[in-house]
């Protein structure tokens, strides 16, 4: 039946993700060694500030810098695959290790802002599609239409503004942070403080988390549901016009089924793909709220890491975002499979 | 109703100019994007032409001739001043005129990036669109592919991996921005080709014997641009705001010169919203800017799409 | 009468300004009658369909009357007019792949119209009836496997196939007026011969009034009981089948008569044309007068200044100067 079928369709789009990510990580490799092209110059990513010619060349030959371009590849991949990001020469840890600490910290309020984001700019688009031309059409569109053109930074200092300096003494808000510093830190369970905080039954700490999530969400969601909420509308509009739904009203079911049952189920095929690229575009969003609002994670050790020249950190960051989207898709392919009978079933 | 479209075509380079503001314009906000573009572009010829007047004949005083302030100049005494009639939008921490700076700083800010930027990426991007989709075969599959996995890293965030690897000056930050936005317009120029290699004037050019370069420009370019053209309108919008992000973050900066996110970013680290005016106008403007361009290209995809029906 | 249309204008708001579609149309049609309605691309027909069962593109104007058991559809609100559709006023449409939601199993869809056939019809809704309806309406259709059907998705089947479930689905909402808009265009000419046996012995039974729309004119002959001719949104030429296809009386008949080699014997010898030469205007651009004009080859000075009013003849109602008007 259909449940061999899915399971074929899984493992074909898995290695589809997998293709995609090595492909990636090949453009990625290409890249580095285009820009940097002798193995000094390549020692030099590894380096500190101002390295010596000595620690350049012992750099060399630590890493096999100077082996032919396919072996550097493979020992690449192969280090990617065992999660080894090299070693970063300022902090004096390995880059992975950093990373893992800053990510959960990102990925615990940017998943609730697109979740967010894609919840309300669904519902939205279709109320604008199904009532096209009319004020609420108006309405939603001139406020995608200004979120989608202000700047992310605009966006958070207006959240800032709004809801810090002026409705300060109703709502509370920390202006800046992820958590009250002063509190204690939980244990490192699972690598993502709330859930390990939440583990601990240490309140406080969640409480204090929570509180500060709230500024950085709104941005991110801001930020993201100008496009989302467009495309929706868009999408829901030409799924309006299709015959289907033409021959949904003449059986005789009513304007809200037809918009709804039918028009938003088949439009929710196109809205998975939008899905993917709203996560993909809320990580821009994310880095800017972590520079406004002080939040330390992907964004604020980017923003350092330009600052102190560190180009293997965000290089590493770089990818690990790639990767982040490149599951995504895997799992928004998926879902394409349970939404559209056509893909599934042959 | 084809016919009439490509009719109006022939009928002179300026009458369908005229007659696609007309239709953009039947749409308030068509209107208003229209009018910010144009104003856009128009002071930004200006204000490029009076640099180059500047360095051409070595009196920077051009550079500011039509600005209220000279940019640059410094009053200690006159710095944190928030606006008011003799500075409109407020002084920075060394008292240079911010509206003045913003005024500088558009051309190069948000001119010569977007327009930079969208342009090589159509024109690489329809090289390798075009042949992609006309060709077909494994050049199509790797071209895919490639495509696929430079889409997997949202475009802000690969452009700043780009750009620090290349030094994140202000021209590498260009660079950047073009080798991360080809891939866009490679899909949507081979998406296109698809459609139109179906067509029959396409067999029938082939049939005749065009010239295979004959073909790609006279044939496949001219037809599978237009959509394009409305994506690339909203793309100005999306370039000016990405740079202004990159900017933002500290990327792609040019010692010396105002930039419009710089500002922006300054504004916050010297005190928000102690001094809200620093930070706040800058941001402002590039919101009006991109507003016009998402404005007038949202019209433009409606018409093109057939969704302006009204 | 079942259903009655007068002074039918229809008309679309574009970029380009407001295309003037239908215009002065007037029709009766009565139960048990299957009025084929032939017209070329670009003649209106599909709009005359889309009209009637009000589910024109939100850009349309309208404004006449379209009276079905006395009630005017086009001043019904949205609330008033969904009760009309399905069990009054059912179409069938031209391209079969588009017409089934893609996401929902045949039967979902065609247990939909049977609640609708039971609540409208007063009855209280069980989904075993509405499975007995579905499955008797497919059997009705000659699907050899009904249970099986009704667990496909609408992108298993063929084209024959789903405009026979769509059938089905006329048979189980019993509309009082079918619209089957080019049901077989886009199907294989064995297909089409198959579908068109069904549609008939199946019109037979249904008591409903039914509107063929068709742009081949051996087709309307095989099916209709009475042919309406369409040109340029207006109404040409209105009579019963036998004697519309014997003697035609306005030229454009005559001419798309005498272009089908099956029905051209009746009229050879008799007309000028043997092929219509030239285009359909379109509508952006319609001819003054009568807007078949730059194509008749019995034009006269007044064709090109006037637009002749539907007169009536006998049992023919005819839109041409040559037959006295006014």
């Amino acid at each position: 039946m259909a449940g061999r079928d899915f399971v074929v369709f899984v493992i074909r789009r898995l290695i589809n993700a997998v293709i995609t990510l090595l492909i990636l990580l090949l453009l990625m490799f290409i890249l580095v060694h285009a820009i940097y092209t002798t193995p000094l110059a390549l020692a030099r990513l590894y380096a500190g500030p101002h390295p010596t010619m000595a620690q350049l060349e012992t750099i060399v030959k630590e890493y096999h810098l100077d082996a032919p371009l396919y072996v550097q590849f493979i020992n690449y991949l192969m280090d990617v695959f065992t999660g080894n990001l090299g070693y970063d020469p300022i902090y004096k840890e390995p880059e992975a290790y950093i990373i893992m600490h800053y990510l959960p910290i990102t990925l615990t309020f940017m998943i609730p802002a697109v979740i967010l984001t894609v919840l309300v700019g669904t519902v939205l688009g279709a109320v604008a599609a199904a009532n096209r031309n009319k004020w609420g059409d108006y309405f939603i569109r001139a406020f995608y239409v200004f979120t989608w053109s202000s700047p992310p930074y605009f966006i958070a200092l207006l959240v800032l503004l709004v809801l810090v300096y002026w409705l300060g003494p109703y709502t509370h808000l920390p202006a800046s942070g992820y958590v009250n510093s002063l509190l204690h830190r939980p244990r490192v369970i699972t690598g993502w403080p709330l859930i390990d905080a939440i583990i601990e039954n240490n309140w406080a700490y969640v409480d204090s988390y929570l509180v500060h999530m709230v500024l950085p969400i709104l941005t991110v969601f801001l930020y993201s549901f100008g496009v989302y909420t467009r495309m929706a509308r868009n999408v829901t509009l030409d799924v309006l016009e299709s015959d289907y739904v033409r021959l949904a009203y003449i059986k005789g079911l009513s304007r809200r089924v037809v918009v709804y049952r039918v028009g938003l189920r088949n439009a929710l095929i196109p809205l998975v793909t939008l899905m993917v690229l709203t996560f993909a575009l809320s990580w821009t969003g994310a880095y800017v709220a972590e520079d406004v609002f002080d939040y330390h994670g992907m964004g604020y050790i980017t923003t350092v890491a330009i600052t102190s020249v560190d180009p293997l950190m965000v290089y590493d960051i770089t990818l690990f975002v790639g990767i982040s989207v490149i599951i995504a898709n895997f799992i928004a392919d998926i879902l394409y499979g349970v939404l559209d009978p056509r893909v599934r079933i042959t | 109703m084809t016919e009439q479209v490509v009719e109006r075509r022939g009928r002179g380079f300026a009458a369908s100019i005229w007659s696609w503001v007309k239709l953009i314009s039947r749409d308030p906000t068509g209107l208003l994007g229209l009018i910010i573009v144009v104003a856009f572009v128009l002071w930004s010829i200006i204000q490029g032409i009076l640099e180059l007047l500047a360095s051409y004949l070595k009196d920077p005083r051009l550079g500011w001739l039509l600005l209220p302030y000279n940019p640059f100049i410094q009053n200690l005494a006159g710095a944190f001043q928030p606006p008011s009639w003799a500075h409109l939008m407020g002084t920075n921490y060394i008292g240079q005129d911010i509206l003045s700076r913003i005024l500088y700083s558009i051309p190069y800010s948000a001119a010569y990036p977007a327009f930079l930027v969208v342009l090589s990426a159509i024109l690489i991007g329809a090289a390798l669109g075009i042949s992609a989709g006309y060709l077909g075969g494994w050049w199509d599959e790797v071209l895919m592919r490639v495509t696929d996995a430079f889409l997997s890293i949202p475009a802000i965030i690969l452009a700043i991996v780009v750009s620090i690897l290349l030094k994140a000056s202000f021209i590498g930050m260009i660079y950047s921005f073009i080798i991360v936005w080809w891939p866009i317009y490679a899909r949507l120029f081979r998406a296109e080709t698809l459609r139109v290699k179906a067509m029959d004037y396409i067999a029938a050019a082939q049939l005749y014997g065009v010239s295979p370069l004959r073909l790609f420009f006279r044939y496949l370019f001219i037809n599978t641009i237009d959509p394009i053209i409305a994506y690339a309108m909203l793309d100005f919008g999306n370039v000016i705001l990405g740079a202004s992000i990159l900017n933002f973050i500290g990327v792609g900066l040019q010692p010396g010169l105002p930039i419009l996110g710089e500002m922006a970013s300054d504004g916050v680290s010297w005190g928000f919203p102690k001094y809200w005016w620093w930070a706040i106008f800058p941001s402002i403007t590039i919101l009006i800017i991109a507003l016009g361009f998402v404005l007038l290209g949202d019209r433009l995809q409606d018409i093109i799409g057939g969704r302006a029906a009204y | 009468m079942l259903l009655s249309i007068r002074n039918l204008f229809v008309g679309y708001k574009t970029v380009m300004g407001t295309l003037h579609v239908l215009d002065d149309v007037n029709l009766n049609v009565d139960k048990g009658e299957i009025v084929g309605i032939v017209g070329e691309s670009g003649s209106g027909k599909s709009t005359l369909g889309q009209a009637i069962a009000r589910v024109l593109p939100g850009n349309a104007v309208a404004s006449g009357r379209i009276m079905v058991d006395g009630v005017n559809l086009l001043e019904l609100s949205e609330g008033e007019m969904e009760k009309y559709r399905g069990t009054t006023v059912f179409m069938i449409l031209q391209n079969p792949f588009t017409s089934l939601n893609p996401v929902k199993t045949v039967g979902y869809q065609l247990m939909e119209a049977a609640r609708i056939r039971m609540v409208r019809s007063g009855e209280r809704y069980s989904e075993d009836k509405a499975y007995e309806m579905a499955i008797q309406a497919l059997k009705d259709l000659r699907f050899p496997d009904p249970e099986v059907i009704m667990l496909r998705y609408p992108h298993q089947l063929s084209g024959g196939q789903i405009q026979r479930v769509v059938l089905a689905m006329s048979l189980i909402l019993k509309p009082k007026i079918l619209i089957a808009d080019e049901p077989t265009s886009a199907l294989d000419v064995t297909i089409q011969a198959q579908v068109i046996n069904l549609f008939k012995e199946l019109s037979r039974e249904m008591e409903s009034a039914i509107l063929f729309i068709t742009h081949d004119i051996s087709l309307a002959y095989v099916i209709s009981t009475r042919i309406v001719v369409l040109y340029a949104g207006r109404i040409m030429e209105d009579g019963d089948v036998e004697s519309i296809i014997r003697e035609p009386m306005h030229p454009y008949t005559q001419g798309l008569i005498a272009g089908v080699p099956d029905l051209s014997k009746f009229v050879s010898g008799r007309v000028k044309l043997q092929s219509i030469p030239g285009n359909p205007p379109s509508f952006l651009d319609l001819p003054s007068g009568c807007k078949f004009h730059p194509r008749c080859p019995y034009v006269k000075d007044i064709c090109k200044v006037q637009e002749p009013p539907l007169t009536r003849h006998n049992n023919r109602v005819i839109r041409c100067w040559l037959y006295g008007g006014g």
